[in-house]
């Protein structure tokens, strides 16, 4: 019988601490990406998204623990690392002087890319990000958006593993963000891994199949997107709307242990249930059996920005 | 309604800022340093003669001091706020033009006034060993002031009209020598017309005819006292007139301009004469890019090998003019001065470039990404020495082949081939070089250590090109002590030799040692420092701003 290894995790960080003087920017992080995985990384303003990211494109060393991408420590092995990441900082320079395609080219060679091919890398990729149009303009010239594609191309360049990139979308229009999204989710299906930190958790909570809440420097939580909100379902919410007597299908759920609270809000009754592993059935079933006449039963689905501002006490360093 | 409230606010952040105390320290360390230099060699001569020698000397130091205090301090402040966008939140306000001027004028200049005025009781040594008359003092001091505020008022003026900083201390640079030195270009204007006079015109609105003005020898008695009142006068006014306009400028060059068709196609051809049409840029990105990445993406501007031959060119061409009009003399007394001129210009420019590249690329953020690459801090620091190399080295041949035909035609003019020199010569054009190689190590430690490319380059010709002259005159200050005080004869003390030997040591010993100490930071800490992001109280000068908030503390 032969057993296969269980696959690398792109992503793996055990005990990872990293102090500045007397402060704890990351306290222990205990962090495991998959590969292929479009991760979001979510935390308040100070809370240790960027230096973990930092961290892990081997711009900063870790003060303690260790930091794996794809089996290579970060410290000790920051050379070939780099040869499989891509990262995009949150805030990153460009020469406004040069063309599209010189930037690309120079990155290329940055990454030691032969030169007879780096014209069809460089074509390839500004393809991928709908730049192929803008190859001769200067890049003082693009706007927001495009100059974040850029930044987006620049780090395909090498054809990297795991990309990292820190607030990709920020300070985009909507058309720009849906495009950027729509970006990334064509990466992960050639196969890429993606972290992406971000504060549109909106956007994150379509585009991710699991995220991580950092606060403080600490995981909170890490998994699937469904994960966080089953632990955060205590007390989640449904909306019943009846067309007989609203007063006698309060008084039917109020008498449920089930339900911890029932009220009438603009025409509806706000339920909220005991207790997460509880059936919502049980809500539709007594009323039905106590003879009100349903007409709408909705469950609350609560929101990846609902469940972060739930598990995070909006504590920074 | 408070009048200058800016002015206010800022004088009272400027005055509790640490580098307030650390430049008034420096200055007055400075000037005690350079009057106690004095004192020492000039102990056989009479303390009349040694008064009179110690205020010609600071008096010239404080001056350059005071003419070069714009570049410094106000050449790149408003060019600054408008290249990072902020000049535009100011208007947004109530806040005028002047208010504007005036309260960055306030923030950027105190520090330089304070070294000033800490310049002054060390001038004041000199009343007391005689020699100079009170009235002679305070004619210096008050040209001395106006000379600061002129300076400052020029940078101001440069800075409302540009957006690089380059540009900007250029302008300013230029203003200030252009009309220090009127006086000079005047007696050769004079010179080529075969006058025996010099026009008024090209003494008043000198800052430097000035302070010639301001000394007893030339004031007393002569035509120069009204000369004198007349161009204070006049620098004075043209220092407000700066104001006044940086101050209508203002208001209306903070805002993006839409390009105009004709302009936007005047700037294309710009780029394109700066940096080739597309198939050249094409060829010398292949070229370069297989060499090494950091040397393409440093080479890429084709004027800047070229600056350096014009400014080169416009040397000679005015040590062509001085030598056909002042003739052959010229040849044995100006090729030296000729020389360190060429060099200075070298070496400047060498510090200026050396330091950019890492300071602003650290600055923008472009640093950041390039260390996300596998390029190595040895390739990155490789690329950006053969990129100074590629701009220098020609210009540098042209300058030593220029320093061999000076020494041959001015040793033929004297009919002798003196070995001391020669000596001299020698080791001009060695240290030249040797220095220009140590700037290419220090120079990028500091520009990557600081926000300000021009203030690393200030830091690095300081460690390189000053600290040697300075170690020089304090040897000579130790000789002369022992030669006088303690009576000890050193054996061939006073020869020729013996000095340029000391010097060419000198040079030497702080060129190996700061190449050493920056080559070491460079490959250990470069990855550290570069993508650390600035934030207040790091970067530029550390120990600077240490010493400035210790000294604050001590007193209080």
């Amino acid at each position: 019988m032969s057993t296969e290894a269980p696959p690398l995790p792109a992503v793996q960080t055990a005990g990872l601490t990293r102090a500045f003087g007397a402060l704890k920017a990351l306290d222990a992080l205990e962090l495991t990406v998959q590969k292929g995985d479009l991760f979001g990384f979510i935390g308040s303003n100070g809370a240790g998204k960027t230096t973990t990211l930092r961290i892990l494109a081997t711009f900063l060393a870790p003060t303690a623990g260790m930091a794996r991408v794809f089996g290579r420590d970060v410290a000790r092995e920051a050379d070939a690392v780099r040869h499989v990441i891509g990262y995009m900082p949150d805030f990153f320079g460009v020469y406004k002087d040069m063309e599209v395609t010189e930037y690309l080219d120079f990155f290329g060679a940055c990454y030691k890319i032969p030169a007879a091919q780096r014209e069809k890398t460089v074509g390839d990729v500004l393809e991928l990000v709908g730049l192929s149009e803008k190859k001769g303009a200067l890049i003082g010239a693009l706007s927001r958006g495009m100059q974040q594609r850029l930044g987006l191309a620049r780090v395909l360049i090498h054809d990297p593993e795991l990309l990292l990139l820190d607030e990709p979308a920020s300070g985009l229009d909507p058309r720009a963000r849906i495009e950027m999204m729509a970006i990334l989710q064509e990466l992960q299906r050639m196969g890429k891994t993606i972290i992406i930190s971000s504060h549109i958790l909106r956007e994150l909570e379509t585009l991710c199949n699991r995220v991580a809440i950092i606060e403080k420097g600490r995981l909170i939580y890490s998994g699937p997107v469904q994960g966080v909100r089953d632990q955060m379902a205590a007390g989640r919410v449904l909306w019943v709307t009846v067309s007989s007597d609203p007063v006698q299908a309060l008084e039917l759920l109020k008498s449920r242990p089930e339900v911890a609270s029932a009220e009438p809000v603009d025409g509806r009754i706000k339920v909220t249930l005991a207790g997460a592993e509880i059936d919502h059935s049980v809500v539709a079933h007594t009323l039905v059996t106590g003879g009100a006449r349903l007409t709408g039963l909705q469950e609350d689905e609560l929101g990846l920005e609902e469940v972060f501002l739930r598990v995070t006490r909006g504590e920074t360093q | 309604m408070t009048f200058l409230p800016i002015v206010e606010r800022e004088l009272r952040v400027a005055a509790r800022h640490g580098s307030a105390y650390w430049t008034r320290w420096a200055a007055a360390l400075a000037a005690m340093a350079a009057g106690g230099w004095i004192y020492l060699v000039t102990l056989r001569d009479a303390p009349k003669e040694t008064g009179i020698i110690l205020f010609v000397t600071l008096t010239i130091l404080a001056n350059l001091y005071a003419l070069l205090a714009g570049l410094r301090a106000t050449a790149d402040s408003l060019s600054e706020e408008k290249r990072e966008g902020t000049l535009g939140l100011l208007f947004l306000t109530d806040l005028k033009g002047y208010d504007i001027v005036l309260g960055k004028l306030a923030a950027t200049s105190l520090g330089a006034f304070y070294g000033m005025l800490a310049m002054f009781p060390v001038m004041g040594m000199s009343l007391l060993l005689g020699g100079v008359s009170p009235g002679e003092f305070g004619r210096v001091i008050l040209v001395s002031i106006n000379n600061l505020l002129f300076s400052l008022a020029a940078g101001m003026f440069c800075s409302s009209i540009s957006r690089e900083d380059r540009k900007a201390m250029g302008a300013t640079f230029l203003i200030v020598v252009l009309l220090a030195a009127l006086p000079l270009l005047g007696m050769l204007a004079s010179l080529s017309l075969n006058s025996r006079t010099l026009s008024p015109l090209f003494q008043i609105p000198s800052p430097g005819f000035t302070v010639f003005a301001a000394f007893d020898v030339n004031y007393r008695g002569t035509r120069y006292q009204d000369a004198y009142w007349l161009s204070l006068a006049l620098v004075h006014g043209l220092a407000w007139l700066f104001l006044i306009a940086a101050s209508l400028i203002v208001p209306r060059c903070w805002q993006d301009q839409a390009s105009r068709a004709g302009l936007a196609g005047l700037g294309e051809r710009l780029r394109q004469r700066r940096y080739g049409l597309a198939s050249v840029r094409l060829d010398l990105r292949r070229r370069l890019l297989g060499v090494n990445p950091m040397l393409w993406l440093a080479s890429r501007d084709r004027y800047k090998p070229a600056a350096v031959f014009v400014a080169l060119a416009a040397l000679g061409c005015g040590w062509l003019w001085i030598y056909l009009e002042a003739g052959r003399y010229f040849l044995v007394g100006g090729a030296i001065p000729t020389a360190m001129a060429a060099h200075s210009i070298l070496k400047v420019w060498f510090a200026n470039e050396s330091c950019r590249r890492f300071s602003e690329d650290r600055r923008s953020g472009a640093l950041e990404l390039l260390l996300a690459t596998p390029l190595s801090v040895r390739e990155i620091l490789r690329g950006q020495r053969l990129a100074l190399w590629r701009q220098f080295a020609w210009p540098t041949v042209a300058v030593l082949a220029a320093d061999a035909l000076l020494l041959t035609a001015s040793a033929a003019r004297m009919n002798r081939l003196d070995s001391s020199f020669v000596q001299v010569w020698l080791a001009g054009m060695t240290v030249l070089v040797w220095d220009l190689h140590a700037l290419s190590w220090v120079g990028p430690w500091m520009g990557l250590n600081s926000r300000s490319p021009n203030r690393a380059a200030t830091a690095a010709l300081a460690r390189i090109c000053l600290l040697p002259w300075m170690l020089f005159a304090g040897w000579i200050a130790a000789l002369a002590v022992c030669e006088t005080v303690l009576r000890i004869h050193l054996p061939g003390r006073f020869q020729e030799g013996v000095f340029i030997g000391v010097w060419f040591a000198l040079c030497a010993l702080t060129n190996i040692g700061f190449t050493a100490w920056a080559g070491s930071r460079l490959r250990t800490r470069f990855r550290e420092t570069a993508t650390q992001r600035f934030d207040a109280g790091r970067g530029a000068g550390g120990w600077g701003r240490t010493l400035g908030l210790w000294v604050g503390r001590k007193t209080g």
